[in-house]
């Protein structure tokens, strides 16, 4: 029972996280060329390697801001946090976007035994009906 | 981005939370606020950092260009002074929030109607004007 209560406790400890933050927050003020802004968007998908290369656990992009984990798989990639910012886009009616951005994060533990990795992606999502192209 | 950059700026806040959920300390973001820091209450979220930056923007009356937001969450703690972190994630973790724009000028207003004219700059405008006022009223024969 012990040991099982601790295995559990480990794969909670371990296991990644994909969520998708946004805020709204503008107060009438306008982006880029006079567009009106809809919110701006943080993409993060997280998870944990064992010596840099065997993938522990990660987020599952299928289901951001849940309790929801892919074992032994990576889902750490940018086309997978580029698939979460068009979820969050079509869920928000926007068709078009500006300032994406896109980084990597990462901490060790023991040097590269255990290691937490991360993907970040930002944009701002623009509304209207797009006037030159798709996105900015 | 067609308007003039004013100023660059960068709104952050940080703080220590418990479990990653628990806030422990983190940067007090009422303003004109006398304590630099706040106690176990959570300051640290997107809409706070993001909500300072365009209420800044909109007292400037400057619209925003390059806006960006960085999220950082630590959740392995380092003893300190070392790069050593102990054993269990997500007993000690760092959050911060970050929002980072440059503030442009808006484009101005177009011209009320009647009063377009071709594009070009204003010499060029006046010059058309004044070559346009020296043809008489019959047309150039």
């Amino acid at each position: 029972m012990k040991s099982l209560s601790a295995i559990m406790a480990c794969a909670l400890l371990f296991a990644g996280c994909a969520s998708i933050r946004h805020s709204t927050s503008f107060n009438g003020v306008k982006v880029e060329d006079n567009e009106e802004p809809l919110e701006i968007v943080e993409v993060e998908n997280s998870g944990w390697e064992l010596f840099k290369f065997i993938p522990l656990a990660s987020g599952n992009p299928l289901k951001p801001n849940r309790f929801s984990c892919r074992w032994f798989t990576d889902t750490v990639t940018l086309q997978n946090n580029l698939n979460l910012l068009e979820m969050e886009m079509k869920s928000k009616g926007a068709t078009r976007f500006t300032n994406l951005t896109s980084r990597n994060s990462e901490e060790t533990f023991l040097f590269i035994l255990i290691t937490r990795n991360a993907y970040h992606t930002s944009a701002v999502l623009l509304k209207g009906v797009p006037s030159k192209d798709v996105s900015k | 981005m067609s308007g003039k950059p004013r100023e660059h700026v960068v709104v952050a806040n940080y703080g220590w939370f418990l479990f990653n959920a628990v806030p422990i300390v983190c940067g007090n973001s009422r303003k004109g606020a006398s304590f630099p820091w706040v106690f176990f209450r959570d300051e640290v979220t997107t809409d706070i950092v993001h909500a300072r930056l365009t209420d800044y923007a909109s007292r400037k009356g400057a619209n925003v260009a390059e806006l960006n937001l960085y999220i950082n969450d630590n959740v392995l703690f380092e003893v300190p002074g070392t790069s050593i972190p102990i054993p269990m994630p997500y007993v000690l973790c760092y959050k911060e929030r970050l929002v980072s724009a440059l503030l442009i000028d808006p484009p101005p207003p177009p011209p009320p109607p009647g009063e377009e004219t071709a594009v070009g700059n204003d010499a060029q405008k006046n010059e058309v004007k004044r070559l346009l006022g020296n043809i008489p009223d019959g047309g150039v024969k």
